[in-house]
């Protein structure tokens, strides 16, 4: 039979059923084909999952009524079942036990994500071990920060033997300079040297100390 | 209402407890699936054997359930939530609109996106023949969904039940086949199970019937795409004993189902020679009638639905008025399964928890028959059909669908994706009531719209 002739609606390669960030309306139930869930990140798209027939997705915007927390974009071509929130919550109320399945996936995420995170941490650890390097260990440090916050130049410094001044052990963007040196107690980094805490800055461009 | 906490705990199905299924259609399958899925939840468990002697794989008369095989929208996506995926193998077509004819011209009504949320199923093996196209029924889907759940099928028909030490027997030719902690009566009606129930004496009748039709046409694949495309075709006609037909295109062949008051033979070839039907058919010579039957339609539920350690469901029990029987399969036997499996099975627990979903399809229906009784006028006026056409015409130029009214009002009805009683207040619509009466004093002013 042909695809057109099926259940759900047809999407080709590459088609995005929704963005991360968007409002979510509808949770999804994949009837062929393949879905990619990715996160995107400083460092480009993560993929997190790919889901497969039988598979359904986008069900945590509907009941935590935050924005999509993922991007889900078809990969080769899928048919898709939408399911409208609105007509799901009447039918939840009116029967309980329709959230039993959905609970189901939720929680063998949730055990899949634990399982992933104890590998995760145990290999950073293990990494951090076997990373002799201090540079190294600062360019890991500063992937993870890049992770975490999108920023266009960053570096992480080190005091030097005689304390006196900072040196660049990592870098990234178009003003990184590994080989500058800074006095101690200079810019922003001095400042942060000296008061013992972290800071975030959104636009060092308006700092007085840059 | 309960007898004393020793009786009623009497009543709580114990571990290794045998279930007797008689039926192994939808609320057959749908009551063993839950409880048995309930059942593991708890770490319970249950012997559920389903005595259908019917065989769903085969084609012909043999594997028919004599339906007209639509699953509703809500059906689809809430067996879909479940984990009931309904593989392509069991769909016969996705469907996205319909197209509702008169005597007066045609309307179209589309799902948003045209995505095809409603499905159309065999629940059989279909038509003579039909098996050589690889497909599944959709009962077999369903029976063999409850077999791996842990069900076992037998093909044996169930003649008798006795209560012996209060608990119930089953005979097949007086054989004793077992004793039952619970029996669960989800034949169709019509066969003639009901009887050995109505002969328990519990208070238990058969349901009142009517006669419907369903015809199987058989065309090739492309006539049926070019003809019916992803589209129902709804008749609303001003005949007094037909309430509507329908066309169901499947594959091949497009099913029509006739619904009203005992419809006989003669009504279908009077049907199939309106100007109107042969206008959505292809030439004569393109199609040709391979089966037609007459089969009987639930439409007043029984009073005493359970009896302790017996409960009826599907339509043996109560239905939805002519639509969605499936999805009141599902809903009752789903019921079913809840209170056996969480309650108990007495019939104060079946009182409790059971009832209330039996009876608000009950009731449910007597809103259907009013919301019928409006349509009835409106296809019986031609002035009103006229109306009622250029409403949902210019409806479907509105970009909110909540101002859709008049559309809305067909899709639920006819596609069985909302319950009649909330389709009712849609129907007291101020602002729709003025747009019919305007409409249709057009077509009375101009004659035509």
């Amino acid at each position: 039979m042909k695809e057109g002739e099926l259940l759900g609606r047809s999407y080709s390669n590459g088609e995005i059923i929704f963005r991360e960030g968007e409002k979510g309306e509808a949770m999804y139930v994949i009837q062929a084909g393949k879905v990619k869930i990715t996160k995107s990140t400083a460092s480009g798209d993560v993929t997190i999952a790919t889901l497969e027939s039988g598979d359904i997705f986008g069900e945590m915007s509907l009941f935590d009524r935050l924005p999509r927390s993922a991007t889900a974009t078809v990969y080769g071509d899928a048919r898709i079942l939408s399911i409208d929130k609105k007509k799901l919550f009447a039918s939840i109320d009116k029967d309980p036990t329709l959230v039993f399945k959905i609970l189901e996936t939720m929680s063998k995420r949730i055990r899949r994500l634990n399982e992933d995170f104890t590998a995760l941490k145990k290999n950073r650890s293990g990494i951090l071990k076997i990373s002799f390097s201090v540079e190294d260990t600062c360019n890991m440090i500063l992937e993870e920060a890049r992770n975490l916050i999108k920023a266009d130049n960053g570096s992480v410094m080190l005091l030097t033997d005689d304390e006196k001044s900072l040196s660049i052990k990592a870098a990234f963007g178009t003003e990184a300079d590994s080989k500058l040196k800074l006095a101690v107690w200079d810019g922003i980094a001095g400042d942060v040297i000296r008061i013992g805490r972290a800071e975030l800055v959104n636009n060092v461009t308006m700092d007085s100390r840059f | 209402m309960h007898r004393d906490n020793e009786v009623a705990n009497a009543f709580a199905l114990r571990d290794g407890s045998n279930i007797a299924v008689i039926g192994g259609g939808p609320a057959g399958s749908f009551f063993s699936i839950f409880a048995l899925k309930m059942a593991r939840m708890l770490d319970r468990e249950f012997n559920i054997t389903i005595f259908e002697p019917k065989d769903f794989t085969q084609d012909g008369p043999r594997g028919c359930n004599r339906c007209g095989g639509i699953i509703s929208e809500l059906l689809v996506q809430t067996l879909a939530v479940e984990g009931i995926n309904l593989p392509d193998s069991v769909i016969r077509k996705g469907i996205h609109s319909y197209k509702l004819h008169t005597n007066h011209g045609h309307v179209y009504i589309a799902t948003p996106d045209f995505e095809r949320t409603i499905a159309t199923v065999y629940r059989g093996g279909g038509p003579k023949g039909m098996m050589k196209e690889g497909k599944e029924s959709f009962d077999n889907f369903l029976l063999t969904q409850a077999v791996k759940e842990g069900a076992v099928h037998e093909s044996l028909r169930i003649d008798r039940i006795e209560y012996k030490n209060k608990r119930p027997v089953l005979f097949s030719r007086n054989d004793e086949i077992m004793e039952a902690g619970l029996v669960v009566g989800a034949f169709g009606v019509n066969s003639t199970t009901a009887k050995i129930f109505e002969d328990l004496g519990f208070g238990y009748k058969e349901p009142s019937t009517v006669t419907a039709a369903i015809v199987e046409i058989h065309m090739s694949k492309d006539i049926v795409l070019k003809y019916f495309g992803n589209s129902i075709h709804l008749f609303l006609l001003p005949d007094r004993g037909i309430k509507f037909a329908a066309m169901i295109p499947k594959g091949s062949y497009v099913t029509l189902c006739i619904l009203g008051q005992n419809i006989s033979a003669g009504i279908v070839n009077d049907f199939l020679n309106k100007p109107v039907v042969k206008g959505v058919l292809p030439k004569t010579s393109s199609y040709s009638i391979e089966c037609r039957c007459l089969p009987k339609m639930n439409i007043r539920a029984p009073k005493r639905p359970f009896a302790d350690r017996l409960v009826m469901c599907g339509d043996a029990g109560s239905t939805r008025l002519f639509k969605d029987g499936l999805g009141a399969a599902y809903l009752m036997g789903k019921a079913a399964a809840k209170t056996a499996v969480f309650q108990g099975v007495s019939k104060e627990h079946f009182q409790k928890d059971y009832h209330p979903v039996y009876r608000s399809i009950v009731i449910d229906n007597y809103y259907g028959k009013y919301l019928y009784a409006i349509i009835d006028i409106c296809r019986g006026n031609s002035i009103l059909t006229k109306g009622m056409l250029s409403v949902v015409r210019k409806e479907q130029d509105i970009f909110f669908d909540r101002r859709k009214i008049l559309s809305s009002i067909l899709w639920d009805m006819f596609t069985g994706n909302e319950r009649y009683r909330n389709i009712f207040p849609k129907a007291l619509d101020l602002r729709t009531h003025l747009s019919l009466w305007k409409e249709s004093a057009k077509a009375l002013v101009k004659g035509e719209i």
